[in-house]
């Protein structure tokens, strides 16, 4: 069990990257991603919120939506999986609101430098994206816990070392054509072929 | 920056030299050789014996020489073609990518797929950053690293030699004794070590590349803290995990050639020397992790560095921020 959980943390750490490998989340990986800081703490904000929605999502989906699950109030054949979508994005934007909270008290640097990105991270579709593939892959509810956590955790690397090149980058000559998104987009083809090495590790 | 690439290219002449020779000698050994491309055709109306030193060196350098001709043209062209795009003078980088890359080819590399793959490691991995001293990751090891990927059977581990079935020294010992206490007796640690590795063609004496490490060290261009970093992670690593041992680490595949000549890339290195510790330190790491873990891909000090390489950036931001007094920590979150 061990080792199967450690399996699920490092492939969707390293090489089922969701940001590198299935390019979710996209847009705020590029938006946020001009400093190393802010970057950091909204790679740390979205693991948080991971770790904690998708555990929680798997038990919704079992207990209450997927086929058969409500046979004990005897509403047997009925199939809620089509209510996934809205009741993911329900749990995830609670999350938001509570974790927007907590940043606006506590951390209120971060939370202005974030800015609306922070609002936004309910419709991030990296967030929805690694519940979606609990669903899919069947996950139970501690390998969901080591899924949330590793894909979250995946993504605050990638945002954290794409950023990091980023502040580098100020020093080199890109051509006008390629300026902005374009050497973005670059960057990141580099770092998910830096990745590809470690396709095939298992433990 | 023009000198300090004058001066690695300088320090692996050793390792070319020997690698050369190397492919030669391999060519003379090995059991079958099919005469199907036109160096061996050419090799059988020579009159010297297989064994002279002077045939080993003449086979190696036929097939060493069009495939650097090709690098250096592609090089070449590149580096003209962006100089005049963007008004630039030319990128004195060129024929140091060429070299390395070239050095890091096998004999038997097609001369078309070596200029589709440097081509790539160019573009992408140098001129889009403008040029040498501003890039991100070695574009000859970009260039390699794509190969690798796109085309896995033309860097496989067989096909190493021209028309001859052989597999790399590295599959050879990793395939046969990485479960075993120890490589077989036919393979001797010292002669693979000196220079008898079949492999990309710059690596096969990794004595020679770790002697070029030294000399870059001394005339100042490498960092002692980055060499020095990654053999101590690979030896302490080796001797934590079972299989290879760490002096065989340090003499089969293409680390020792990275490690002297690609990783110490003047344009690439950290600005801090915490960050030199942390990337030759993980520049190892990563290399053992591959090697013993992962068996897509056996030899991975390619793959190796150019993860390292893109977590330059990182290790220094985070050096710097542990060498900065803790005020000036969170006043940064302003601007």
């Amino acid at each position: 069990m061990a080792t199967e959980l450690a399996t699920i943390v490092f492939r969707s750490v390293f090489i089922e990257n969701l940001a590198l490998n299935f390019l979710l989340g996209v847009c705020t990986y590029i938006a946020v991603s001009q400093r190393v800081e802010t970057a950091f703490g909204l790679g740390v904000a979205v693991t948080l919120v991971q770790t904690l929605t998708v555990p929680i999502n798997n038990v919704i989906y079992r207990q209450l939506l997927s086929p058969g699950a409500l046979d004990w109030l005897g509403l047997e054949a009925l199939d809620l999986t089509f209510l996934r979508f809205i009741a993911f994005i329900g749990v995830i934007a609670a999350f938001v609101q509570v974790l927007e909270l907590v940043l606006e008290r506590h951390f209120p640097r971060l939370e202005q430098a974030l800015g609306t990105y922070l609002p936004l991270l309910t419709v991030n579709c990296a967030i929805l994206g690694a519940s979606l593939f609990m669903v899919q892959r069947d996950y139970g509810f501690t390998e969901s816990v080591a899924f949330g956590f590793g894909s979250g955790a995946g993504w605050a690397l990638a945002i954290v070392l794409f950023a990091s090149i980023r502040e580098r980058l100020k020093e080199s000559e890109v051509p006008d054509g390629l300026q902005g998104l374009g050497i973005a987009f670059i960057v990141t083809g580099l770092l998910a072929l830096g990745f590809v090495g470690l396709r095939g590790i298992e433990f | 920056m023009d000198r300090s690439l004058g001066r690695i290219i300088a320090a692996s002449l050793a390792a070319a030299g020997i690698g050369i020779w190397n492919v030669g000698s391999q060519l003379a050994n090995a059991p079958v050789i099919l005469p199907n491309v036109w160096q061996l055709s050419f090799l059988q109306n020579v009159d010297l014996p297989l064994d002279s030193i002077a045939w080993q060196i003449l086979a190696g350098a036929l097939f060493f020489a069009p495939l650097l001709t090709t690098s250096l043209i592609v090089s070449r062209l590149w580096a003209e073609t962006f100089a005049r795009m963007r008004g630039r003078p030319l990128d004195t980088g060129w024929i140091y990518a060429a070299w390395l890359y070239t050095l890091l080819l096998p004999a038997s590399m097609p001369l078309y797929f070596a200029a589709l793959g440097l081509t790539f490691g160019l573009i992408f991995g140098c001129h889009v950053f403008g040029g040498t001293g501003r890039y991100i990751v070695n574009p000859a090891l970009l260039g390699i690293v794509f190969l690798l990927v796109a085309y896995p059977d033309l860097l496989g581990d067989s096909h190493w030699l021209p028309g001859v079935d052989a597999p790399s020294t590295w599959a050879a010992v990793a395939t046969e004794s990485v479960a075993a206490s120890g490589p077989n007796a036919e393979l001797a640690w010292l002669p693979v070590l000196l220079g008898q590795q079949v492999g990309a063609m710059g690596a096969g004496s990794a004595a020679a590349c770790l002697l070029g490490a030294l000399i870059l060290i001394i005339s100042g261009v490498a960092s002692i803290r980055m060499v020095a970093g990654a053999v101590i992670s690979i030896g302490l690593l080796a001797g934590l995990t079972e299989g290879l041992n760490g002096h065989w680490h340090l003499a089969l595949g293409n680390f020792a050639f990275c490690l002297a000549f690609v990783a110490t890339d003047p344009s690439i290195r950290p600005q801090t020397k915490a960050g030199n510790w942390a990337f030759g330190m993980l520049f190892g790491c990563l290399v053992l992790a591959i090697r013993t873990a992962n068996p897509q891909h056996p030899e991975g000090s390619l793959y190796a560095l150019l993860l390292a390489s893109l977590c330059i950036p990182l290790l220094d931001y985070v050096a710097n921020l542990a060498l900065q007094p803790s005020g000036n920590k969170t006043t940064k979150l302003h601007g």
